[in-house]
């Protein structure tokens, strides 16, 4: 009768210390800051395939708020990241997110990196109002209607992008929309940007699109054979493959393709990894195309200018920059929000339909229904290992031909 | 009287013995019952008591251990390794039996049946429980650690089993592209127009097609092997992983290396062998490590252990259950054995108790039955106590009073004698309180009134003529004597007085008391006939005196009153009419009171006061007395008196001085007759100054200060014709005195001075000769007026009427009639005289501030009456 009693007291005691023992450890780390820092939380792969994205998230975030931190802070508040590593895995994104929320007790969450992940972290910062902010992704599943309270999206969606690749194949280069075929990652991303292309040739006017061919792989692997079968069926003839994908499985298949005389315009998401593509391709890379949901960070628009100044030129890419962006449209919503702000008022400054101005030539309006900084897509077209800014879809006619 | 007391004190004694022993018994038998009581109380509390806390603590021990199991099979990894410590309760176990065993031993358990066997077989099925017990926690612990084991497994088979997946998808991916990329090729060709044999040769008789058949079965085999590692994991019994294992494993593994088989067996391009040879090492593996029973960490084998130690965990959890449901079963026993021994402990105490009540009940019986036999024994020789003590009283009360006689008899008789020692003058006589008369009397007594008879009374001794006289003496002795009121006030109101013989004796009565009770009365009498004689001698003599003074004041109207007097008293003793003897008689009281004439003016009061408690005419007799005492007074006064039938004439100086004048003036003879006639008419101040003179006296005996005042206003009238007015106007006079002027303290209550003012006023008012008397006193009470009128129905609605009514005879306000007035006869008798010579009289009156009568009488009545001899 003695035992159960003092059991379950001694892991009380053991619980509390541990408990204690946790934020102490925490604060030990700081950097004695002047004032309370505005602690933002990430969850992103740092390691795995993925690896490039989460890192050149960190670096475009970090890079933004040292800037910031630099001038002051927000408020007077220097700003403070707290990134865990999921490794593109979904399974770890969870413990992450809700270690986010419990142990580090961060305001906001920034640039989290992929599409299945952010089927986990979503639910999560709903249930613990936690705005989750810019993520890397442009799934749907972040863009409802009416949009999450705690979802805010910087970037053009997975389907505005395909639909970007769509409305140029089809209207300036005049391919027929069955010609088209996809190789998509198979799951939540792949399907995100499938669907979008979809729901564009459906606009179009072509009602058998979710026909065409689709060749699919499995995540985190190279095993692109099975895909690229679906699409090289003697039964149909694509000209153009609209991929939904990681850089690496990607590459292996433009190349296999290349290897099999098979040639058709590839065309790639933002979420692939621009330069990793790039680096990995090769002399192959040329004529690939690429849409973008920010503008050439060597570019000259003033978002670009202002990461050229802040980002050394080895660490400056696409990604980089849309975290840089990221970052700067959560600094300004929170200079907007005030110095005592909470995640609530915080959204409510987003969403106070006051104009945001961030460099991209555009203003941004956000409100209860609009919960997205940027609509925008830029497509370029790799040549030479460089990109190159797709102004005109028919600027890629000639190289055709050249084959 | 000694044997009753000899008896009360034997069985005094007696009833003290018993109730010694019976106390002592019942003390005995009382602590008899206690030391039996306490006795099993201490059995009770020594044996039972501890023997259901060892089997409380034995339960409680073994139910520790029995949840301690239940919390060993429901552990997780963590917790277990603290639950591995069983000696806590194992020592509780083993002090609660040796406790048990220990008390097992004591007379009172061993003594109850099957106590013994019930304590042994407690300690069987204990020892099996704790055997059991220590078996569980060996057994749990190699369960936990196996199925961790296969949960490791069970990951890595996991992993690897997506490996393969993966693998083999890839590797079926490569075929696939190969394939199609041929058949691209061909399809190129017939687009062409020509087929080259050598393209379409391999596409159609080829092992493409076989190739991707057999990856397609490989792929299902590995998917399967992974859907019968999760059946492995989840058998719940050893036949369904012995089903499992014979059937569907085996099946699977010759599969898995079948279809690897064929496709290595086709496959022509080195690194698609070196795919398949890495694909099909790995998945032969795989499939041994989740089916080989020969392999122990394989996952069929572990499932297998695992179940094995699930059984075992199971058994030792029911064998442990079934013990201690033993151990409860043989500790109800010991419980039943223990209440038993409890009952029995009760039953011994219940009897013993049952049994001392018994022998109290008998003790007491027998002490009641003695107790009372000794009470009634006490009770008769009480009574005859109790009758010898009144008789002894009786005697000695006898003795007493004896003595008492012959006290009281020497005390009397000395009493007596002293007595007739002490009143050798007057006459003193002892009287029983029946009247009797006693022996005791002095000599004078016997003197006086000779020899009492025997039997003689009192009364009938001192007035034997008078019945009268007999009767107030008897009354009066009989209050005296009965001592109802104080004796004191008894002798005030007994006769005082005894005429006798033409004696007179005054007698007064002392009180003889015996012991504070009235025994008799001593009378006394005394001769006091001389000392009344000088009394009146010396009264007669003081009346003389005051009736010569008024005599020598005003000779004249003394003699008119005086005759006045005599013939009223003709009136009186002639008239039949009772209210002219009334007002007759009333006028003598007052008359003769003013003059002087006492013993007439208190024997006519005497008779009016008679006349008014009896309501009746004077008698003959009486009036004759009234006259006998007038003439008696009349004779000692007519000396100084002289001629009755002279007149005075009484002329002032300044009436002289004014016939002097006249007659020096002129001499004139018609001048000085008118003069002179009208001196034979008498001054109106005469007659008012003498009832001036008598409203003085009045005022005098009444005690009143009064001042009165005449004024005749040089008024001369024949005297003869008012001489009856004159003399009722003396009513008036009297009334204003007693009724009308108020007292001394009165007037001062009233604010008015201390003197009463009496006016006496006579004028000539053209044919009207008009007297006022007039008094500033209380008044007269016209309501008191109204209410008489009331009550003698006469008119009284007006002033008039009341006015009337005062004059009318008999009203008086007054309850109690003065010696000088009050009868309610005076204003009658003055207005009859006024009427008779034609005048009138009114009476106004204020309250508070006085009464004024007006008398009014024709002028030529009363003018130039000149006396018949000088006409």
């Amino acid at each position: 009768m003695r035992l159960p009693s003092t059991k379950p007291f001694i892991a009380a005691i053991m619980a509390a210390a541990l408990a204690a023992a946790a934020p102490r450890d925490a604060n030990a780390a700081d950097p004695a800051p002047a004032a309370s820092p505005w602690r933002i939380g990430m969850s992103a792969a740092f390691s795995g395939p993925a690896e490039a994205l989460g890192a050149g998230m960190r670096d475009g975030v970090l890079a933004y708020f040292a800037a910031v931190n630099a001038r002051g802070g927000v408020h007077g508040r220097p700003l403070e990241l707290v990134a865990r590593d999921d490794a593109y895995e979904p399974a770890r994104t969870a413990p992450n997110m809700r270690a986010l929320a419990d142990e580090d007790h961060v305001f906001a969450v920034i640039g989290n990196v992929g599409t299945p992940t952010a089927a986990v972290a979503v639910p999560i910062a709903d249930e613990k109002h936690l705005p989750l902010f810019g993520a890397f992704t442009g799934a749907g599943l972040l863009r409802k209607s009416p949009p999450d309270r705690y979802v805010v999206n910087f970037r053009a969606s997975y389907a505005e992008e395909t639909a970007e690749m769509v409305r140029g194949l089809v209207t300036e280069l005049g391919i027929r929309p069955e010609q088209i075929g996809f190789f998509t990652q198979n799951d939540a991303y792949g399907d995100a940007g499938w669907k979008g292309a979809v729901a564009a040739l459906e606009r179009l006017g072509y009602a058998d699109a979710a026909n065409l061919p689709h060749g699919r792989y499995p995540r985190n692997t190279v095993d692109v054979e099975a895909g690229l079968a679906e699409l090289l069926d003697p039964r149909v003839d694509v000209r153009a493959v609209i991929m939904v994908g990681a850089y690496k499985p990607c590459a292996r298949f433009i190349q296999l393709a290349k290897a099999y005389d098979f040639a058709p315009y590839f065309l790639n998401v933002s979420f692939v990894g621009s330069d990793a593509l790039a680096g990995t391709l090769g002399a192959d890379g040329d004529g690939v195309v690429i849409t973008q949901v920010v503008p050439l960070p060597d570019g000259d628009t003033a978002a670009a200018r202002e990461l050229q100044a802040t980002v050394p030129a080895e660490k400056r890419n696409f990604v980089t920059f849309e975290g840089f962006l990221a970052a700067k449209a959560f600094v300004a919503a929170l200079e907007r929000a005030g110095a005592d702000a909470t995640p609530e008022s915080f959204l409510d400054a987003v969403e106070s339909g006051a104009p945001f101005d961030l460099g991209l030539g555009v203003e941004h309006r956000l409100s209860k229904a609009e919960h997205q900084f940027s609509h925008r897509v830029w497509p370029t077209v790799i040549r030479g290992g460089r990109f190159v800014a797709l102004a005109r879809w028919t600027d890629l006619l000639p190289q055709e031909s050249a084959r | 009287m000694k044997s009753a007391e000899h008896a009360i004190e034997r069985n005094v004694k007696l009833i003290a013995g018993v109730g010694a022993v019976l106390c002592l018994t019942l003390g005995g038998a009382l602590v008899i019952v206690q030391q039996n009581l306490g006795a099993t109380q201490s059995e009770l509390a020594d044996v039972v008591v501890p023997t259901q806390g060892a089997l409380e603590d034995l339960s409680g021990s073994v139910g520790a251990l029995f949840l301690r199991e239940s919390e060993i099979v429901g552990a997780d990894a963590a917790a277990l390794p603290a639950l591995a410590d069983r000696s806590g309760p194992v020592r509780a176990v083993e002090a609660a039996e040796a406790q048990l065993r220990a008390l097992a031993t004591r007379p009172t358990l061993a003594h109850v049946e099957g106590f013994g066997a019930a304590v042994s077989d407690l300690d069987a099925s204990v020892a099996a429980f704790s055997a059991a017990d220590a078996e569980l926690f060996p057994a749990v612990s190699k369960h936990r650690a196996l199925a961790a084991r296969f949960e490791q497994n069970v990951a890595a088979i996991d992993a690897d089993l997506r490996q393969v997946v993966q693998a083999s998808g890839g590797l079926a991916g490569v075929l696939r592209l190969e394939y199609v990329a041929m058949l691209r090729r061909v399809a190129a060709e017939i687009g062409g127009g020509s087929v080259r044999a050598e393209l379409v040769r391999p596409a159609i008789l080829g092992d493409s097609r076989a190739q991707l058949a057999a990856i397609d079965r490989l792929d299902a085999a590995v998917l399967r092997l992974g859907m019968l590692a999760g059946r492995v994991g989840l058998a719940q019994s050893t036949d369904a992983l012995n089903s499992l294992a014979a059937n569907e494993l085996v099946q699977n593994r010759g599969e898995i290396s079948q279809e690897l088989a064929t496709i290595a067996r086709l496959v022509g391009d080195d690194a698609v062998a070196d795919r398949v040879a890495a694909l099909r090492e790995t998945a032969e593996a795989l499939a041994a490590r989740v089916g080989d029973e020969e392999r122990p960490d394989s996952l069929a084998s572990l499932r297998r252990q695992m179940l094995a130690e699930t059984a075992r965990v199971g058994e030792i959890q029911r064998t442990a259950a079934g013990d201690a449901g033993r151990v409860s079963a043989a500790a109800a026993l010991v419980r039943d054995a223990a209440a038993q021994a409890a009952r029995n402990a009760q039953d011994d105490a219940e009897a013993t108790i049952a049994t001392s009540r018994l022998v109290t009940l008998v003790i007491a019986v027998i002490g009641l039955v003695l107790a009372f036999i000794a009470g009634i024994r006490v009770r008769s020789s009480v009574f005859a106590l109790r009758a010898q003590n009144a008789k002894l009283t009786k005697l000695s009360d006898d003795l007493a009073r004896t003595n008492e006689g012959l006290e009281d008899t020497v005390r009397k008789r000395t009493a007596a004698l002293q007595l007739v020692l002490d009143s050798t003058g007057d006459g003193m006589l002892a009287v029983g309180l029946d009247g009797e008369i006693l022996p005791e009397r002095s000599r004078a007594v016997v003197d006086w009134f000779g020899d009492p008879a025997s039997d003689e009374r009192l009364w009938g001794y001192l007035a034997p003529a008078d019945p009268t006289l007999r009767d107030s003496l008897w009354l009066g002795y009989e209050q005296l004597a009965s001592n109802i009121f104080p004796f004191e006030v008894a002798a005030e109101q007994a006769p005082a007085l005894l005429a006798r013989d033409g004696r007179t004796y005054a007698l007064s009565y002392r009180e003889v008391s015996d012991g504070g009770e009235l025994d008799r009365v001593l009378v006394l009498v005394r001769d006091i006939t001389a000392q009344l004689d000088a009394e009146r001698a010396e009264r007669e003599a003081r009346e003389l005196h005051v009736l010569i003074g008024n005599i020598l004041r005003d000779r004249e109207g003394f003699r008119q009153t005086v005759a006045e007097c005599t013939a009223l008293i003709e009136l009186a003793r002639r008239s039949e009419e009772p209210l002219v003897v009334r007002r007759a008689l009333h006028t003598i009281k007052g008359n003769s009171g003013i003059m002087g004439f006492v013993r007439l003016a208190d024997e006519v009061h005497e008779l009016e006061s008679r006349m008014a408690d009896e309501e009746r005419s004077p008698t003959a007799e009486e009036l004759d007395a009234i006259d006998a005492i007038w003439h008696e007074s009349l004779a000692g006064i007519e000396d100084y008196l002289g001629s009755s039938e002279r007149r005075v004439i009484q002329i002032d100086e300044d009436e002289v001085c004014e016939l002097l004048d006249v007659a020096r003036r002129s001499g004139a003879y018609a001048e000085i007759l008118p003069i002179v006639e009208h001196w034979c008419d008498e001054p109106v101040a005469v007659p008012l100054e003498r009832l001036a003179t008598q409203a003085r006296h009045l005022a005098k005996r009444l005690g009143k200060e009064v001042d009165v005042v005449v004024d005749g206003g040089h008024v001369r009238v024949a005297p003869e014709p008012l001489k009856e007015l004159w003399s009722t106007m003396v009513h008036v006079v009297r009334n204003a005195l007693d009724h009308g002027i108020d007292t001394a303290d009165e007037r001062r209550d009233a604010g008015k001075s201390a003197a009463g003012r009496l006016e006496l006023t006579a004028r000539q008012l053209g044919d009207t000769l008009e007297i006022a008397i007039a008094d500033d006193g209380r008044g007269i009470d016209w309501e008191s007026v109204r209410e008489r009128a009331i009550a003698r129905g006469l008119p009284h609605a007006a002033h008039e009427h009341l006015v009337d009514a005062l004059f009318a005879d008999g009203l008086t306000t007054m309850r109690v009639a003065t010696a000088l007035s009050g009868r309610g006869v005076g204003l009658g008798a003055v207005r009859a005289a006024c009427r008779s010579v034609g005048g009138s009289v009114t009476a106004e009156s204020e309250p508070g501030r006085g009464t004024r009568f007006v008398i009014r009488v024709p002028w030529q009545l009363v003018a130039h009456a000149v006396p018949a001899h000088a006409a």
